[in-house]
């Protein structure tokens, strides 16, 4: 039986990607950046977290959105940069987003979600990086189909 | 009108998380994937690409308590040897008996993998994990 006139719950809405990387550093790109995923259907930001091992300096990470237009590409954060640390001294760390509401919160399909790492001379041995979307309806295209 | 007094099929609970590498050599500790809610492990898979040697693989979690601060725990799978899945396919991690704690997962776990023994790599890696939530209702990192 399908999901015929009802809605999913809030927390049914939400959709995670995640993604790993090995060791990444500053060195020699001085804030090399990194896609986290391409958004494919209208959503918000609800969440963004990251868990690190094997810190060496104190890297910051910060969050962009990349939006293309005819125009080009244009470019926007959502979320204030965050300082690394292990995963054995926090754990999992959690981004702190603008306010709920926020404009910039609000994700278009074909949208990339990327992160710039920064903080001379410093690096990690493996990075991980979720985000939480929740999708504006039940009912969908995904990436237009 | 919510989904109300309606439950997943227990396939439809299963969530798979899938991590990609690049070049990949010894004695590295690699996350594999952030846990967003209360699962069990269900499966963990494996393939390789260009493997050299024979390096091996060590499923880990690590759990971060406030005030107690982070632990590593083991011996939820054994310990696999990468093989090429040209030769292989896809290669399975043996899981502790289903019912073990050691497979129950908490948000805010990070699953990782420990590589091991002396001059090995692979060229691409794969690691993929099957989690079952716990509940239908649920929040992902907190939210």
């Amino acid at each position: 039986m399908g999901f015929t006139n009802r809605s999913k719950d809030s927390s049914e809405q939400k959709w995670i990607y995640e993604v790993s990387y090995g060791a990444i550093g500053t060195t020699p790109t001085a804030a090399p950046e990194f896609a986290v995923c391409s958004v494919p259907f209208p959503g918000v930001i609800k969440k963004m977290v990251a868990s690190a091992k094997g810190v060496s300096g104190s890297p910051a990470l910060d969050m962009y959105v990349q939006r293309f237009t005819t125009a080009g590409i244009t470019l926007s954060g959502g979320a204030t940069s965050l300082t690394l640390q292990a995963y054995g001294t926090s754990g999992m760390q959690s981004f702190v987003l603008a306010a709920s509401g926020n404009t910039l919160l609000n994700v278009l399909a074909g949208d990339m979600v990327t992160f710039k790492l920064s903080g001379a001379d410093t690096a990690v041995d493996s990075l991980s990086v979720g985000i939480v979307i929740q999708a504006v309806q039940d009912i969908k295209t995904s990436f237009g189909v | 009108m919510g989904v109300t007094n309606r439950s997943y099929d227990v396939s439809e609970k299963n969530r798979t998380l899938e991590v990609d590498y690049g070049l990949t050599v010894t004695s590295k500790v690699l996350n594999v994937a952030m846990i967003p809610y209360p699962c069990t492990l269900q499966a963990a898979r494996l393939a390789a690409k260009g493997v050299s040697n024979s390096p091996t693989y060590q499923l880990k979690v690590d759990r971060f308590i406030v005030g107690a601060g982070g632990t590593t725990i083991a011996g939820g799978a054994t310990t696999l040897t990468g093989q090429a899945v040209g030769t292989s396919g896809i290669q399975s991690f043996v899981l502790a008996a289903a019912g073990s704690s050691f497979l129950q997962l908490q948000a805010g776990d990070l699953v990782t993998v420990t590589t091991a023994v002396a001059n090995t790599a692979v060229d691409a890696l794969s690691i993929s994990l099957v989690v079952q939530a716990v509940q239908d209702i649920k929040t992902s990192f907190g939210v």
